[in-house]
């Protein structure tokens, strides 16, 4: 079920694409996009094979396909709004920056808490106790990018809140190192 | 995300508690029962519907079954809320 929405999101990529193509013979607008898509498929497919990944696999299943999913969403909603503004359509292109990153944040920072290793070695113990905290960070600050869209100077609001965010990440994981 | 099952599971305190103990590291059935005074029993019942919910992960280790949290951020605000709900009324 979950192949079969990434590959319908990718059709209906690939489909528009072709519309495009034969109207404007721009390939890289045409099919920039969908070629992404495919490379996130495309490493859908190949993680369960993955032998390192294999004992966590069954267990994040559904968190990966998640994230993914909602990747190849945000790249469609990015490869229809593209190729309205290239047809002809009137409108702030950027405002949809902080769309992507604020849902891409969020379904990630969501997520990113289940992923949570066995206490075996340095590199695990680094992951559950720096970067899955951070996970809630990513969250809010997703939510507060979401929210930019609505106030003027959106594009410079938006990099003082990734800014902040990124420092915030720093700060949280020197801790997480510190307590290690 | 949020489904029937999940809120099920949070709405109780003793499944509520359960999963603030599993916040301090992955326990046993009976390191959980201990903060209970209720059966062990009673305590598995209330690890099958976190189970079921997949707000727990289990996994046999040896002869002991692990328990480890496995919420998401937004369910955590749930089980935040629901608790602040509980006390209210």
């Amino acid at each position: 079920m979950q192949f079969f929405f990434m590959w319908l999101l990718f059709i209906i990529a690939i489909l528009l694409g072709f519309f495009y193509y034969a109207a404007r013979a721009d390939f890289i607008t045409a099919f920039l996009h969908p070629l992404s898509m495919l490379l996130i498929i495309a490493n859908a497919i190949i993680l369960p094979r993955l032998q390192g990944l294999k004992p966590y696999y069954k267990r994040y299943k559904n968190g990966i396909f998640t994230i993914f999913i909602t990747l190849l969403l945000i790249i469609l909603v990015v490869h229809v709004a593209v190729i309205a503004y290239e047809s002809g359509y009137n409108f702030d292109l950027l405002i949809i920056v902080p769309l992507c990153v604020g849902t891409t944040l969020i379904v990630t920072g969501n997520t990113l808490q289940r992923f949570k290793l066995q206490d075996i070695s340095t590199i695990n113990r680094i992951w559950n106790q720096c970067i899955r905290p951070c996970s809630r960070i990513l969250v809010i600050f997703g939510a507060v990018m979401i929210l930019t869209i609505f106030f003027p100077e959106t594009m410079t609001i938006f990099f003082i809140i990734l800014g902040t965010m990124i420092i915030s990440l720093m700060i949280s994981f020197s801790k997480g190192v510190k307590a290690l | 995300m949020l489904n029937n099952n999940v809120y099920k599971a949070l709405s109780d305190e003793n499944r509520r508690k359960i999963l603030d103990i599993l916040l301090d590291g992955d326990r046993t059935a009976g390191e959980i029962a201990e903060h209970f005074a209720m059966s062990k029993a009673g305590i598995s019942q209330h690890l099958t519907v976190l189970k079921n919910a997949k707000l727990v992960y289990a996994e046999k280790r040896g002869q002991y079954v692990i328990y480890s949290l496995n919420t998401t951020v937004f369910q955590d605000v749930l089980k935040w809320l629901l608790r602040f709900n509980k006390e209210e009324s």
